[in-house]
């Protein structure tokens, strides 16, 4: 009985905590991943960059990719590791951007 | 799914919850009935400037004159297309609030009228989009996206914490003694099957209220500073005709620049065209209008030259071929947040969803104040905390000032017509007045009393809009009027004030006779 109920109450202690910092990782990291998707969608799809509107359509692909980040950094176990995981996912999402922006932007 | 992932969002929900509910009620209450802005303006406008109007073939002669009579009017004018053939034209004067109309006597003189017709409709649009938050439009749209961010989160908590439990509680509206269950059914059926409004929405301001700063940072990191060419290139609004050296100035007729749109796109219906530098080199149109068929930006409008009747920009022109497929999406994420598409039928679903969308936020606050609650032991109902007298307070103060403010507000732009210098100076006065004194009232006379109190205020000065049309027909000699084109707004008035009446004896009577140990009862302290 007793070794059941330690299970979850250990877990709730562990997602329950850095408010502060997970918020903080979610609203950096969203940001910083809605941009560089943005910039992935405008460099790889057809059309130059400055074709009609398509600045309009990224830049409208930022709140949602902003919102989902944000509302999945709750679920890192701790501060630490919602900021090195967005961390790293926006290094990987602007390594990308650049080879993007380098071997196809025309 | 897991407890504890339950219990995360369930703290996220909360605490976005409440931080953003009250400014998205009166955002949501605000564009509910922004849904009928052209109504709303066609019942504040006073039956003499329906007169102002003369046949669109007259159109040439009115706009040379008027030009030739009023420089300011090269700045900017506006001829509108009125029904039966006949049309409008308009004009701002610096400095001065009201607009300034022209027409033809009998004898082809130009006559010019100042208007002094209330600009509530518009007053409520700005409310609408800015919360009505103090420092000017550019803060309050910035403060409503970051409020649009809490939204977002709101609405992505709010359905993980539902989905456990979401085929057993979506069709049980449990109405019964336990009021706190009922009211999260409630709160629970209507955020869930008005789901994707509420994306639309969340996204949507996110994006209008950011998008200067999604911009300055994309134009470094992607665009690598060229971004800012090419939106003025591609600027619908606004551009300069290209400039023929020695080329005439002189404007083609209306009906051309009408016929050049409808070449474009047939079925669309130009209503107003907006002219820019009239008469200088560089001259442009602009031709808004509607074509219900389609998801368009704005109704869709396209830019001409108004000399030649070239079109310079017709990328959102629905049904033109000039947009490319991300022109269609970029129409369709600005027609779906203001339901510019499919005619009367959508008008009144979005009206319906956005006053769902103010319950769902009032809603929210009344389920944060209820898990609060500390129940009854013994005979004496206990003190509650102090964070929800707070609440209880604020929630039925910003909600029903907010209610009562606008509707106090569009009836002034009947009753004060013709009596004040400036009508736009006392809208805003008697919105603030209104709202933030009953604020102060539900602080003063704490939720219980303030809310029955404050719903009678409601019901009183919503029941004054159908009074002051009622008073206009009969007695005209007021210097009011009835306009049956905008009878509606008196309608929906007249049963908004029902619906208000019916919540102030329900209130009341609870107060009176329901369970005393809660923030709502009579003989809850106020503080």
């Amino acid at each position: 009985m007793t070794l059941k109920t330690v299970g979850p109450s250990k877990e709730r202690n562990t997602l329950s905590r850095d408010w502060l910092s997970k918020t903080l990782a979610g609203v950096a990291g969203g940001f910083g991943l809605g941009i560089a998707a943005s910039g992935l969608l405008a460099c790889l799809t057809p059309g130059a960059l400055d074709v009609q509107n398509k600045f309009q359509v990224a830049m409208w692909l930022v709140p949602p990719v902003w919102i989902g980040v944000m509302s999945a950094s709750f679920m890192f176990r701790s501060g630490v590791r919602a900021w090195a995981w967005l961390g790293g996912a926006n290094v990987a999402g602007f390594a990308m951007l650049a080879l993007a922006r380098h071997f196809f932007t025309r | 799914m897991r407890s504890d992932v339950i219990r995360v969002y369930k703290t996220v929900h909360t605490w976005t919850g409440i931080v953003a509910g009250l400014a998205l009620f009166i955002a949501f209450y605000a564009g509910a009935v922004t849904m009928f802005k052209d109504t709303l303006n066609e019942w504040v406008t006073p039956p003499a400037a329906h007169a102002e109007v003369f046949p669109l073939a007259q159109a040439p002669a009115v706009i040379e004159q008027t030009l030739a009579a009023h420089p300011a009017a090269r700045r900017q004018f506006t001829l509108r297309i009125e029904p039966a053939g006949a049309a409008s034209l308009s004009w701002r004067e610096p400095g001065k609030p009201q607009r300034f109309a022209a027409t033809l006597d009998a004898t082809g003189k130009l006559e010019t009228h100042a208007r002094g017709a209330s600009n509530a409709a518009s007053f409520i649009d700005v409310l609408h989009m800015t919360a009505g938050i103090p420092g000017g439009f550019d803060v309050g749209m910035g403060v409503m996206a970051v409020v649009s961010l809490l939204y977002g989160l709101a609405l992505v908590s709010g359905v993980i914490v539902l989905l456990p439990s979401l085929i057993k509680d979506l069709f049980a509206l449990r109405v019964g003694k336990n009021l706190k269950r009922m009211w999260l059914d409630a709160h629970n059926v209507v955020g869930i099957l008005s789901l994707p409004f509420h994306v639309v929405m969340a996204l949507s301001v996110v994006a209008f209220g950011l998008s200067d700063t999604i911009f300055s940072v994309q134009d470094r990191v992607i665009y690598g500073g060229t971004l800012s060419a090419t939106v003025q290139a591609q600027n619908p609004y606004y551009a300069k005709a290209p400039v023929v050296p020695g080329g005439s100035t002189t404007l083609a007729s209306p009906l051309q620049i009408v016929a050049a749109v409808k070449q474009h796109a047939p079925e669309f219906e130009p209503a107003e065209l907006i002219y820019r530098g009239a008469g200088a080199p560089g001259a442009t149109v602009f031709v808004g209008g509607d074509d219900p068929r389609y998801l368009a930006r704005s109704g869709g409008f396209a830019l001409l030259d108004p000399v030649t009747g070239r079109v310079l920009n017709a990328q959102f022109l629905p049904g033109a071929a000039d947009g490319n497929a991300w022109s269609a999406a970029t129409s369709a994420f600005f027609a779906l947040h203001f339901g510019s598409y499919g005619g009367e039928p959508i008008q009144w679903g979005y009206f319906f969803l956005g006053l769902a969308g103010a319950f769902l936020f009032y809603s929210g606050n009344l389920l944060w104040i209820e898990s609060r609650r500390k129940l009854e032991r013994g005979t004496d109902a206990p003190r509650q905390r102090h964070a929800t007298y707070f609440m209880a307070a604020l929630t039925v103060g910003v909600t029903l000032g907010c209610v009562a403010g606008i509707s106090a507000t569009l009836a002034a732009g009947k009753l004060l017509n013709g009596r004040v210098a400036d009508l736009s100076a006392w809208h805003a006065r008697i919105y603030y007045a209104v709202f933030l004194a009953s604020i102060a009232w539900a602080f003063v006379r704490g939720g219980a009393r303030g809310s029955v109190e404050l719903l009678a205020l409601t019901t009183g000065v919503t029941l004054l809009i159908p009074v002051a049309s009622a008073v206009g027909w009969l007695f005209p000699s007021t210097g009011m009027w009835f306009e049956p084109a905008a009878a509606g707004v008196d309608v929906c008035a007249l049963i908004g004030a029902g619906c208000f009446a019916w919540m102030l004896r329900a209130t009341a009577k609870r107060a009176a006779t329901g369970r005393q140990d809660s923030v709502w009862g009579y003989s809850a302290r106020t503080r």
